[in-house]
């Protein structure tokens, strides 16, 4: 029988042979967020920092410099104005440092005018649940890590756990610096966008580590984990690039026909499917190798 | 070949039970109008064989108003220990134990002074048996003690503001007529309002926003009696000098609650004792000037708006809108000796603190009736007259405990939920499409079939949002097409397996099999750790990300379904009963 194929099914590269030089690759874009975080930081939404935000569409052309000077005038100071599409109508406002009691979408309406803009929508963020929002954002991301961990751990060896562990976390953190780098806002749908990537990064090791525990089964204890590794990956090659070819299928059109912060959730998707399939094969792989040696060698001292 | 019977009745049935609970959904978004529980003789007859359950639009797709509230807890606890304090007045006051002052310290805990241990064993004594749930024992010297809340009453406090809160806040939002609104306990202490629809938000905070606690207090500025309250002249001297010192003004712009307290924190000593310091506020209509004048009053309230029973909108002579109320009984009782000790005196309404007029009492006032005039000579007519209605309102359906603190407050407008609604499905069309066209090219009719499986997996998720009553959100669209992208990854499993194992030169009935198997340990493992990533979502449990969370593991669940058991049966059916030889794959 003949198969439409784009991967070969007997293919046999020799990952593992190369990973050292994308352990480097990992750890500097590790590394590249993490100082990118303390340094430049988040555009974080005014979920999680508190603040006013509208949504307003002119009936007219309107300049930039027009909504500028509006907010100064009823005193708004520091104002962020953001153009939306290239028809010069919507305007996105955020003004952070501001709480409920301000009323900046009236103040607005009424300074520019009743009948001359359409609010589109207008959000405001009291400073207290901005940072409740911010703790159980960050207490959801970490349950969940743990949660997957210990699941692994309890359905594979604990050899794998490691391995998967830091894929996981190399994937939240990377996709993360998509939108750290681009400046989108980080909001709640952003926190959706990680912990979807953190499944999906998971699912993808889990491939490859049931077709790990597989040969394992077939070959015994004795055969060395990295051919087996190796044949793995080769093995799954295909559906991993598939799989994640059908999820871009599905992504993409959200970019294109979305707007906001929908269309940041599914580019960072973009991301996460990316470098899910990378961090599979390059960085829990190598892992599992190396937790592996260091049991062996740990093992050997013990006699 | 009977399980391939039983198998395809299951899947025949769930298909059509699917449909059947998408029924109510369709019709409510065609019509505009949905199935009622309790179907009337005038509608169609089938109406009452369909469920009344159906998917609810998210306000983001839909457009409306989305608030949530917090109360001012400090004020609850404070009027709660004052309540406290004036019960172990009053029954100490009836054991007959003299010697004794009660008094409120600056955190709100009961200082009470007494001159000898006897009587403190004797409030003792009081305290164990009647008010041992709610009161704690602070500190204690030889002739005072301080008692405070106890936490335990502390809680039950709290949740019956709460409760208190939800209860006043529906009977208020009922009165004013809003379709389908939504209002519940958000967490422990937190108030969720939606209103779908509703783009205006700026009167219905108003009426959320207002305590409506009312009183009638006597007026103590007496210019005539120089040991006596400050004049009005002194008082306005107090008021500017506190400005001056603490550099805060009072303005519109923000709530008054602070400042009054503060300034009656100041005022301590300066002022009678068992006197506060309230204004009253009037707004210009041209200049939108505000004014504001301050008064003495006698913090005891003649009576407040516990003794109210009924109040309405009514007109006066000169055929201005006024507050019409009726005490209770035993409210009016009140009120008329009240003002018949004080003819000659000023008594103030007090409406949240604010002033709203301080009438001279000319006699005694019997049958418990009194008004409330709006102040209209600042004001257009229009404001006025909704004024006027909201007050009776807010008045009627009775006082919050406290004031409420908008904490969020969210407005989208009509046309961003349909714009979003259409970008939502579009994506969701167009991604299904897309792996319709791929999977076909590249599995074949396997493909397609696999297709096919994650347009019903769509179908289920659907049925199950409408019967659960699901709100479908922005981010649940989004959610949804992913969960479509990822579950395709089981069919990729499988066929995978499957051409692993025809090229291995097994049989096709063999392959199919064997392909079955050895996928299904990576699908169930890969499925519940998104699962797992999916319910931390969950529990974060906010809003839209509610939505995103809740249609992600209703589809991952039910993926699980559509590509091992659906898929499998048609393979079943269509090849491997046939015992074919070849497989389009």
């Amino acid at each position: 029988m003949k198969f439409f194929e784009l991967i070969p099914s007997n293919t046999n590269f020799d990952f593992i042979g190369k990973f050292k030089i994308f352990v480097v690759l990992s750890i500097v874009s590790i590394t590249a967020t993490l100082v990118g975080v303390s340094q430049k930081g988040f555009n974080f939404g005014i979920d999680f920092t508190g603040g006013s935000m509208i949504q307003a569409r002119f009936n007219e052309v309107t300049p930039i410099e027009d909504v500028r000077a509006t907010l100064e005038k009823i005193g708004i100071e520091g104002a962020s104005v953001v153009e939306m599409g290239a028809s010069h109508h919507d305007f996105l406002i955020t003004a952070r440092n501001t709480d409920t009691t301000t009323n900046l979408d009236r103040k607005f309406v009424e300074a520019i005018g009743k009948d001359k803009l359409t609010i589109q929508q207008a959000d405001v963020v009291g400073p207290k649940v901005g940072s409740e929002l911010r703790a159980s954002a960050l207490r959801s991301l970490f349950y969940s890590m743990v949660l997957i961990m210990i699941y692994i751990w309890f359905r594979f060896d604990f050899r794998f756990a490691p391995g998967a562990t830091v894929a996981l976390i190399h994937d939240v953190i990377v996709a993360s610096g998509f939108y750290l780098f681009t400046g989108r806002e980080f909001t709640i749908t952003a926190v959706a966008a990680l912990l979807t990537i953190a499944g999906y990064s998971v699912n993808d090791t889990i491939v490859i580590y049931d077709r790990v525990r597989e040969l394992m089964r077939v070959g015994g204890e004795k055969i060395d984990m990295k051919v087996t590794i190796n044949r793995a990956i080769n093995l799954t090659l295909s559906r991993t690039l598939l799989t994640s070819a059908f999820t871009a299928l599905v992504v993409v059109p959200l970019i294109l026909i979305t707007e906001g912060e929908i269309q940041s959730f599914a580019m960072c998707m973009m991301v996460g499917l990316f470098v899910g399939s990378y961090s599979t094969i390059y960085v829990a792989a190598p892992m599992t190798i190396y937790t592996e040696r260091y049991l062996n060698r740990n093992k050997a001292k013990a006699r | 070949m009977k399980s391939i019977t039983w198998r395809f009745i299951t899947v025949l049935f769930t298909i059509l039970f699917s449909l059947y609970l998408l029924v109510p959904s369709a019709i409510k978004f065609s019509t505009g109008k949905a199935i009622p529980k309790f179907p009337k003789d005038s509608d169609p007859w089938y109406y009452s064989y369909l469920p009344a359950e159906t998917l609810q639009l998210g306000l983001d797709l839909m457009g409306g108003l989305h608030l949530v509230l917090g109360i001012d807890f400090e004020e609850v606890l404070k009027d709660s220990s004052t309540n406290l304090k004036n019960q172990l007045k009053e029954v100490t006051e009836t054991a007959k134990i003299d010697g004794l002052k009660w008094e409120m310290t600056p955190n709100h805990e009961i200082l009470v002074t007494f001159n000898n241990d006897e009587t403190w064993t004797k409030v003792e004594k009081v305290i164990s048996d009647s008010f041992s749930q709610s009161i704690d024992f602070k500190a204690q010297t030889n002739t005072t003690a301080t008692l405070a809340i106890s936490p335990f009453f502390e809680a039950e406090i709290r949740n019956r503001a709460i409760d208190q809160s939800l209860e006043t806040l529906r009977n208020r939002i009922d009165e004013f007529g809003i379709a389908e609104p939504i209002i519940q306990r958000q967490g422990e202490e937190k108030i969720l309002i939606q209103f779908p629809g509703v783009s205006d938000a700026s009167r219905l905070k108003e009426i959320i926003s207002r305590t409506a606690k009312l009183s009638f207090q006597i007026v103590r500025t007496s210019p005539d009696n120089p040991s006596g309250p400050p004049s009005e002249d002194e008082l306005n001297a107090l008021v500017s000098t506190f400005e001056k010192n603490t550099g805060t003004k009072l303005s519109p712009e923000k709530p008054v609650s602070q400042y009054l307290k503060t300034l009656n924190e100041f005022l301590l000593g300066k002022i009678p004792a068992g006197t506060e310091v309230l204004f009253n506020k009037e707004t210009d209509v041209n200049t939108k000037e505000t004014k504001y004048t301050p008064y003495l009053l006698s913090s005891e309230a003649m009576v407040t708006g516990e003794d109210l029973q009924d109040a309405y909108v009514g007109y006066n002579d000169k055929n201005e809108p006024i507050v019409n109320f009726q005490l209770t009984p035993l409210g009016a009782t009140k009120f008329e000796k009240a003002t018949g000790d004080n003819v000659g005196n000023y008594m103030a309404i007090v409406l949240d603190r604010n002033v709203h007029s301080a009438p001279v009492i000319r006699s005694k006032i019997g049958g418990g009736r009194a008004i409330i005039e709006m102040s209209s000579r600042y004001r257009n007519p229009q404001e006025v007259n909704d004024d006027a209605k909201d007050t009776a309102l807010v008045l009627r359906s009775g006082a919050l405990p406290a004031r409420m603190e908008f904490l969020e407050e969210r407005v989208i407008g009509p046309s961003l939920g349909a714009d979003s609604i259409r970008a939502g499905t579009n994506s969701l069309l167009a991604g299904l499409g897309l792996i319709l066209v791929f999977m076909g090219v590249y599995y074949r009719l396997s493909g397609i079939v696999a297709s096919f499986a994650l347009a019903f997996n769509g179908l289920l998720v659907f049925a199950a949002m409408a019967a659960f009553q699901g709100t479908l959100t922005l981010p649940g669209l989004a959610g949804l097409t992913l969960t479509l992208g990822m579950a395709v990854d089981a069919n990729v499993l499988i066929f995978e397996h499957i051409r692993e194992e025809l090229r291995n030169g097994k049989s096709v009935n063999l392959a199919i099999s064997e392909g079955y198997h050895r996928a299904l340990s990576a699908i169930m493992d890969g499925n519940l750790t998104t699962i797992i990533a999916g319910l931390a979502l969950l529990s974060f449990g906010y809003g839209p990300i509610r939505g995103f969370a809740v249609t992600l593991l209703i589809g991952l669940v039910a993926s699980i379904f559509t590509a091992i058991f659906v898929t499998r049966l048609v393979f079943d059916y269509f090849v491997v009963s046939k015992e074919k030889q070849t497989l389009s794959i």
